[in-house]
C-alpha cells in the first residue's frame, strides 16, 4: 500500500531521456482551448496518472501521445523524438491503448482481439499463440474464455481483454484512457491491484487518465493534475496531498478529506509498536500490517477502540498502532 | 454443454432445410409443363394449358442469371459507393449521391426499359441496368447507415492499436455492415425476381416470357404457371440469402 519505488533503470541514458515529453503543448476543439501551453515530462518506467476536472484536458492529452489527436501548438515526444515526424500508424503498433469498456472488436473472439497488434506487426502465428498464452495467464483470464466473443464476458474479464491486448506486442508504453469507470467496485478493485502489479514487474511507462482520486493515488507513482489545460501539480501522491489548504490542488484532492488520503498512502506496519504489557488480548480489534492507515482508523471507528492489534499474514500478533500513532509525523 | 448440444441439433434441422426447399424448387419447376390437365380450366378452348417454347427450367436458370449480375452489381456500386462517399474526399458528393439514387428509385420499370432499348438494343441488357437501378438504393442506403452506426469507441480503438484506414475498413466496418447489408440485398433481390419478369417484354428470356405470352395472347393458364414459377423461385433465392446473411451474422 505504500507509494511504489520508482522502477529501476537499466541504463543511465533511459533516466536522462524521459518516455513522453510535452513541450508547450496547446489543443483547441471546436473553438475551445483545451490545452494551454502544457509542459509536461513522464519519465521511462513511471505510473504517471492524468487527473482533474472534466473539460481539463486529460484524455486528450493522452490521444496527443499515439496522434489521435495532433497538437495546434508546440510539440510531443516519444522517446526523444518528435512523433509529428513519425509515421502514425506505425507509433500507434507501438504503443499500448486501453479505452473505458474495452472497445474490444465484437466479432471477433478474445484469441483474435487480443492478437491484434501481433497480427499487424506480422508475427509467426507460433510466436502469437504463445504470447496470448501469456497473456491470459498474466490477466488471469480462464484459458477455455479465448474461444468466446466479448459479448459473452462480464464487463471485468472484458477490460482484461482490453488490456491484454494493448499488452500483446509488448509496447514499452500503456495508454489507459478510464479503463476501469464503467466496472463495479469490486472488479475495480481487484482490476486496480493487477495494473498495478503488472507495471512495477514490467516496468512499463503507463500514462492513466482517470477522475477518480482514490484510483489515481492507489495507482500513480506520479500524480498530474490538470487544470484548465495547464499542469496544476505533478508529483508522487505524498506531494501532491501535501498540498497546502486554499489551493486548487487541495480542493481537488479532497480539500476536508484530504487527511484521510494522506492515511491511505501510510502502511500500518510503518506505525506500529512493538507489543507492550498494555496490548489488546487476541480476542480484540486487529488490523493486517501491510493495511493502510486509512483502513486501520476505518477498523477502529468500526470497534469503537483506540487501539489495534497488528497481526501478520499469517495471523500472529506483530504489534499494536494506537490512536495517536495514526498522526502525521 | 447439453444446450449447446441442443442448439447444434436445431441448427443441422434448419440446415437441412434449404436442400429440402431447393429440391422442391426443382421438382416444381420441372413438374409445371407436365401439368396441363391442372391448368385446362383455366386456358382458352383449344389453346395450349401449359407454357412448353421453352423450357421452364431453362428460363429460370436465365432468369436467375439476370436477377444475379444485377444483384451483383448493385452490391459493388452501392458498397463501394458508399464506401467512397463516407471517408475522405468523398463525403462532399454524400448528398448528391443519396438524392440521385433515390432518384432512379422514383422512375418506373417500364420506363426505364423503353428508355434504355432505344440507346441500347433489346435482350438482356437493359433488364440489367433496370434492376440495378431498383437495386442500387436499398444497399446503398443500408451501408451508409451502417458505416455511419460503427460505434466511433471501436473506431478509436482500431486506429489507437495501429490499424490503417483499409485495414479498419476489411476488418472492422465491413464485417459488422455485412449482415445489415445482406438483408438489404435480400430484400433488392426480391424486388427484382419480381421486376425481372418485364425483361420479357423487351426480349430478354426470363420467367415472364410464360406470364407476357399469357397476357398477349389471352391465356389465364400460361399467367398463372409463370407466376406460380417466379414465386417460388423468389422463395428459393431468398431462403439461400437468408442462410449467408444468418452466415455473416454469426458471432
Amino acid at each position: 500500500m505504500t507509494a511504489a519505488p520508482a522502477a529501476p533503470d537499466t541504463a543511465d541514458d533511459a533516466r536522462a531521456r524521459p518516455a513522453i515529453v510535452f513541450e508547450a503543448v496547446t489543443k483547441a476543439l471546436g473553438g475551445r482551448t483545451i490545452l494551454d501551453r502544457l509542459d509536461l515530462e513522464v519519465p521511462p518506467g513511471r505510473f504517471v496518472v492524468l487527473i482533474g476536472p472534466s473539460g481539463c484536458g486529460k484524455t486528450t492529452t493522452l490521444k496527443l501521445v499515439n496522434r489521435l489527436e495532433s497538437p495546434d501548438g508546440g510539440r510531443v515526444l516519444v522517446d526523444g523524438e518528435d512523433i509529428a515526424r513519425r509515421d502514425a500508424v506505425e507509433l500507434r503498433r507501438g504503443i499500448g491503448y486501453v479505452i473505458q469498456s474495452g472497445g474490444l472488436f465484437p466479432h471477433w473472439t478474445v484469441r483474435d482481439n487480443i492478437a491484434t497488434v501481433p497480427r499487424l506487426l506480422g508475427w509467426p502465428r507460433s510466436r502469437i499463440r504463445a504470447r496470448i498464452e501469456e497473456l491470459v495467464g498474466l490477466l488471469r483470464l480462464p484459458a477455455d474464455h479465448i474461444g468466446r466473443y466479448p459479448h459473452q464476458l462480464s464487463g471485468g474479464q472484458q477490460q482484461r481483454v482490453g488490456i491484454a491486448r494493448a499488452l500483446a506486442a509488448d509496447p514499452p508504453i500503456l495508454l489507459m484512457d478510464e479503463p476501469f469507470s464503467a466496472l463495479d467496485p469490486v472488479t475495480r478493485l481487484e482490476l486496480q491491484d493487477e495494473i498495478k502489479e503488472i507495471q512495477q514487474r514490467t516496468g512499463k511507462t503507463v500514462v492513466f487518465v482517470t477522475h477518480d482520486v482514490d484510483e489515481a493515488i492507489k495507482l500513480a507513482t506520479d500524480i498530474a493534475l490538470l487544470n484548465a489545460g495547464r499542469l496544476a501539480c505533478f508529483g508522487s501522491p505524498r506531494q501532491v496531498t501535501a498540498a497546502q489548504a486554499g489551493s486548487f490542488t487541495y480542493d481537488f484532492l479532497g480539500g476536508g478529506a484530504i487527511g484521510l488520503r494522506r492515511l491511505a498512502l501510510e502502511q500500518v506496519a510503518d506505525r506500529a509498536r512493538s507489543p507492550g504489557p498494555g496490548a489488546p488480548g487476541r480476542g480484540g480489534p486487529q488490523v493486517a500490517a501491510d493495511a493502510s492507515l486509512r483502513e486501520a482508523l476505518s477498523a477502529m471507528l468500526e470497534h469503537g477502540a483506540d487501539r489495534l492489534s497488528v497481526v501478520d499474514a499469517a495471523g500472529r500478533p506483530v504489534g499494536t498502532l494506537g490512536w495517536s500513532d495514526l498522526a502525521p509525523r | 454443454m447439453s444446450a449447446a448440444e441442443a442448439g447444434g441439433g436445431g441448427r443441422l434441422g434448419r440446415a437441412a432445410m434449404l436442400p429440402a426447399l431447393l429440391t422442391g424448387w426443382l421438382v416444381l419447376l420441372w413438374a409445371l409443363p407436365h401439368a396441363g390437365p391442372l391448368f385446362a380450366g383455366l386456358a382458352p378452348a383449344g389453346a395450349p394449358a401449359v407454357y412448353t417454347r421453352s423450357p421452364l427450367l431453362m428460363l429460370a436458370l436465365n432468369h436467375l442469371l439476370l436477377v444475379g449480375v444485377a444483384c451483383t452489381i448493385a452490391l459493388g456500386l452501392g458498397l463501394g459507393t458508399a464506401i467512397a462517399v463516407t471517408r475522405g474526399a468523398g463525403a462532399a458528393f454524400r448528398p448528391l449521391v443519396e438524392s440521385l439514387v433515390a432518384l432512379g428509385q422514383t422512375i418506373p420499370p417500364v420506363a426505364v426499359l423503353a428508355l434504355a432499348v432505344p440507346m441500347i438494343g433489346f435482350g438482356a441488357v437493359p433488364t440489367i441496368v433496370a434492376l440495378v437501378l431498383y437495386g442500387l438504393l436499398p444497399v446503398l442506403q443500408t451501408a451508409l447507415a451502417a458505416f455511419d452506426g460503427t460505434p466511433p469507441q471501436l473506431k478509436e480503438a482500431a486506429a489507437g492499436m495501429g490499424l490503417s484506414s483499409g485495414q479498419m475498413l476489411r476488418q472492422l466496418e465491413l464485417p459488422l455492415a455485412a449482415p445489415l447489408v445482406l438483408a438489404a440485398l435480400r430484400t433488392s433481390a426480391a424486388t427484382a425476381m419480381g421486376t425481372a419478369t418485364i425483361g420479357s417484354v423487351v426480349g430478354a428470356s426470363t420467367l415472364g416470357d410464360p406470364i407476357i405470352a399469357g397476357l398477349v395472347g389471352s391465356n389465364p393458364a400460361f399467367v398463372v404457371e409463370g407466376c406460380i414459377a417466379v414465386a417460388a423461385t423468389a422463395i428459393a433465392v431468398d431462403a439461400v440469402l437468408r442462410q449467408l446473411e444468418r452466415a455473416s451474422r454469426r458471432r
